[in-house]
């Protein structure tokens, strides 16, 4: 999960762990770049706005260096053509702050049972 | 709201008997903070509500008569027989009125952020509760307290949809149409000032999701900004756009002036608000205009070029008819 606030961070974690996901959390997609992912992880929770490399130049930047990881974009700013955008580039889900519970939890699902 | 008070107060009858509600020392356990900081909260949001829903109210009415000023046609461009002052008047008009839009939008995106956090963490302690718990008051206060926390967020866009009404629907534009018009209205400035004009836009470039009353707003910024680089001193006038559609589902739209330039270490310095060379200006044109690009999931950047001047870089994601997706 790449998300630039930190109690959101936070906050996102517990949920995700109580729900039964194992997590790891970045707060710049420079930071998630310059980790060890082997094996990279199953699915990728990504904040669209990000200080420095935008979450989908992040997107983009995994794409073309190979790695095809199911992203479900999050965002507190919400918009048609924000949200036209992430379909386009492929995006396995779209869910906007704050989350309905169900809302994201099944975007992480489905993110989950896609072949990539 | 008073279940919430009574069955507080069930969970920590040690405060109660302390004596009041409002008990000013927190103690230790976590039940009072929280809701007093759910009301604080609540009162704050009540209170920035209203100033946004006044601010607005006004700022629409300064909008309207701006719309006015330039002319509206029946989809609010801008009519090429507006002389440059009205244009001028108009466009600071609506730089105050966007800059509301601005607000509320950053706003919401602000707010949103703890909102989440809010939710997020009540609905993880409903689940961290386990069976031993679930019988009891304290899962419903948690899932009400991440309900009000939608409810907040509702608040929040609806009073941005309000907003954006105000600027209209979005529209697939043409932005080639609307380069083509900025600069016929902006023909006359432009000879007065000895500033040639180089067009390279392809035809049939891809469409825009957007609307065309910001878009052109931001063209308008961009050219006049260019344009008045340019002064009687340098040695060539000369103003280049281009649009540039090669790279799949992106707009590129680039305006290069032969002007003054900028030292490298101030070229994001220029977006800022309030940076302005001109006497009398806002120097608010590119600040808006980078906004309104980023509404739009685009971006905008400046660079230096290896001559005089400077070049303006739009990106804007552009719409493309792929067969196997459906339309809207």
């Amino acid at each position: 999960m790449v998300d630039d606030d930190a109690p959101l961070r936070r906050a996102l974690q517990r949920l995700l762990q109580a729900a039964g996901y194992g997590v790891e959390t970045f707060g710049s997609a420079e930071d998630f770049l310059a980790s060890e992912h082997a094996p990279p992880p199953d699915c990728l929770v990504l904040d669209i706005r990000l200080g420095g490399i935008s979450g989908f130049q992040l997107h983009d930047r995994l794409r073309a260096s190979g790695l095809s990881i199911p992203t479900v974009f999050i965002t507190g700013h919400d918009d048609a053509g924000i949200r036209e955008q992430a379909r386009r580039v492929g995006a396995a889900g779209y869910v906007r702050k704050p989350f309905d519970e169900d809302a994201l939890l099944s975007a992480i699902e489905a993110a989950l049972g896609r072949c990539s | 709201m008073s279940g919430r008070w009574r069955s507080g107060a069930a969970l920590a009858p040690a405060w109660l008997a302390a004596g009041g509600a409002e008990a000013t020392e927190a103690r230790s356990g976590r039940g009072i903070p929280q809701s007093r900081w759910y009301v604080l909260g609540a009162l704050a949001l009540a209170g920035a509500q209203t100033l946004l829903v006044v601010g607005l109210l006004i700022q629409s009415r300064r909008r309207r008569r701006a719309v006015k000023a330039l002319g509206e046609s029946e989809r609010g461009y801008v009519g090429s027989d507006a002389n440059i002052t009205e244009v001028k008047l108009a466009q600071q008009a609506m730089e105050e009125s966007l800059t509301l839009g601005e607000l509320a939008t950053s706003l919401a995106h602000e707010i949103n952020q703890p909102l989440a956090a809010i939710a997020s963490n009540a609905q993880a302690a409903r689940r961290l509760l386990g069976p031993a718990q679930a019988g009891g008051e304290i899962p419903a206060v948690l899932q009400d307290i991440a309900a009000d926390a939608q409810r907040a967020a509702q608040v929040i866009r609806r009073l941005r949809a309000l907003f954006k009404r105000e600027h209209g629907e979005r529209h697939a534009v043409d932005m080639t149409a609307v380069i083509t018009e900025v600069i016929s209205l902006l023909r006359k400035d432009l000879e007065r000032r000895r500033i040639c004009l180089e067009l390279a836009l392809p035809p049939d470039t891809p469409r825009v999701l957007g609307d065309v009353v910001q878009l052109q707003q931001v063209i308008l910024n961009v050219l006049l900004n260019a344009a008045e680089a340019m002064t009687d001193e340098a040695p060539s006038r000369v103003l280049r756009i281009e649009t540039d559609a090669r790279e799949s589902g992106i707009l590129t739209i680039t305006v290069r002036d032969s002007g003054r330039g900028a030292e490298a270490s101030e070229l994001e310095h220029i977006f800022e608000r309030f940076v302005t060379r001109k006497v009398d200006g806002l120097g608010m044109g590119l600040s808006i205009g980078r906004s309104i690009v980023e509404a739009h999931g685009g971006r905008m950047w400046a660079t230096r070029n290896t001559g005089q001047g400077l070049t303006m870089h739009i990106e804007l994601p552009s719409l493309e008819r792929e067969p196997e997706h459906q339309a809207r």
